[in-house]
């Protein structure tokens, strides 16, 4: 090989070194945390939902419970111009879904930002990014629709057009970590809101009806326990302490492990993000965001496990 | 506006409580759990419902609540006069039967 040939081969070298250099600190400042704050959004997001998708059930489950230790109640559709929970659901199936969409759709904002974050192909994006926008529209409709009849509703419909809006805009134009730097301060105030009205729905409305609920179910199955425990086998006697206790379980893990303080760690977790993305990578709002991360990942574990 | 579910919720754990407590009679346990069963019913139906601003039916309401429950607290005056207590939250279940008609939306 020449001289020439020689410093032809060493350049084309030294170029690929600074490229490869170059895109490994294009995603290195974002990657990690933005993809596990991403895996625990989705994962949280589940866990609370759920809560809201089981509001009917555990209603339905605790009115038969009266009837069952009750022999004088009828099952009812309609008490005396009440409708009871046996067929008629006391919470709106749209007005629950629409909470279980406003989640998902925070989970799909985290995925957008995880898909930002480490994504390779500008293009790829920008084709998922329309195809998401199509179905984001929908969602956008759904709050302006429930609005009449949901009162509360029309607190989750500004933010979640401000988040499908951020998520329109998410487009690889600038450079990778101004994109996300942006997507994540413009979306916080939306995602603090939405996470706000779903911890006051949860507090106000969902862990009031399952602390009162499992608490009459417990009272109840202790009552019939103490009237008729005379007269029980100890077989029958051990089966039916056996099933108080596993209310009171449940009951206890309510307490411990309430769903808002799940919220909290997210919102929390998001606004360490929003101020490390604003302080361009301070290495202390680094440590502060890993922290509050941590914080979420453990409480995100916690909870699937205490649910399970 | 919104009726205090959280000082109510507290009103029928008290009432649950008392329906498990031996210092009460069979009577009056029975009696504990039949009304917070009832206030419970009314909780459902009232948790997710908006009141317009400054209903006087609403505020009054909020008021026996927080009444009843400084009752509940003091459980020496409940255990020297069950009746008295035991009819005033029934009164409440009353009470909350008809705000049900004047709720302006729910959730």
């Amino acid at each position: 090989m020449n001289k020439k040939k020689k410093n032809s081969v060493a350049l084309i070298v030294l170029m690929g070194l600074i490229v490869l250099n170059i895109s490994g600190c294009f995603t290195s400042k974002y990657t990690e945390p933005v993809i596990s704050f991403q895996q625990s959004i989705n994962k949280s997001s589940f866990i609370i939902a759920d809560y809201f998708e089981r509001a009917n059930n555990f209603e339905r489950e605790i009115y038969l419970n009266d009837c069952l230790f009750n022999s004088e109640k009828e099952l009812l559709i309609n008490d005396n111009g009440k409708t009871t929970p046996l067929l008629n659901a006391v919470l709106s199936p749209e007005s629950i879904k629409a909470r279980a969409d406003a989640l998902i759709l925070i989970g799909i904002y985290a995925n957008r930002l995880g898909e930002l974050a480490g994504n390779d192909s500008p293009a790829v994006f920008r084709q998922n990014s329309i195809e998401l926008g199509k179905n984001l529209e929908d969602l956008g409709k759904t709050f302006a629709e429930l609005s009449g009849s949901d009162t509360d509703a029309m607190q989750y419909s500004g933010p979640v057009s401000k988040i499908i809006g951020v998520l329109g805009e998410m487009y690889l134009e600038k450079s990778r970590d101004d994109a996300i730097g942006n997507a994540i301060r413009i979306g916080r105030p939306a995602v603090n809101k939405i996470l706000d009205q779903i911890q006051n729905d949860l507090n106000n409305v969902i862990i009031p009806l399952q602390k009162t609920g499992l608490k009459q179910k417990i009272t109840e199955m202790s009552a019939h326990y103490n009237e008729n425990r005379k007269k029980l086998s100890l077989t029958r006697r051990r089966t039916e302490l056996s099933r108080i206790n596993k209310v009171i379980i449940e009951y206890n893990t309510l307490l411990n492990s309430n769903p808002a303080n799940l919220i909290q760690d997210m919102k929390q977790t998001n606004n360490a993000l929003v101020k490390y993305s604003e302080s361009f990578g301070r290495p202390k709002d680094f440590a502060e965001f890993v922290s509050a991360l941590d914080r979420f990942n453990r409480s995100v574990q916690l909870f699937a496990e205490a649910i399970k | 506006m919104k009726l205090e579910c959280g000082e109510l919720t507290k009103t029928i754990m008290d009432c649950f409580d008392n329906s498990l407590d031996n210092r009460f009679t069979s009577e009056e346990r029975k009696e504990f759990l039949i009304q917070g069963k009832k206030l419970r019913g009314s909780l459902v139906n009232l948790l997710s419902a908006d009141f317009y601003e400054d209903t006087v039916e609403v505020v009054e309401a909020n008021k026996s609540i927080k009444e009843i429950n400084r009752m509940l607290n003091e459980t020496d005056r409940i255990l020297n006069n069950v009746a008295a207590v035991t009819g005033d939250i029934a009164k409440l279940v009353s009470i909350l039967d008809d705000l049900l008609k004047l709720a302006a939306g729910y959730v």
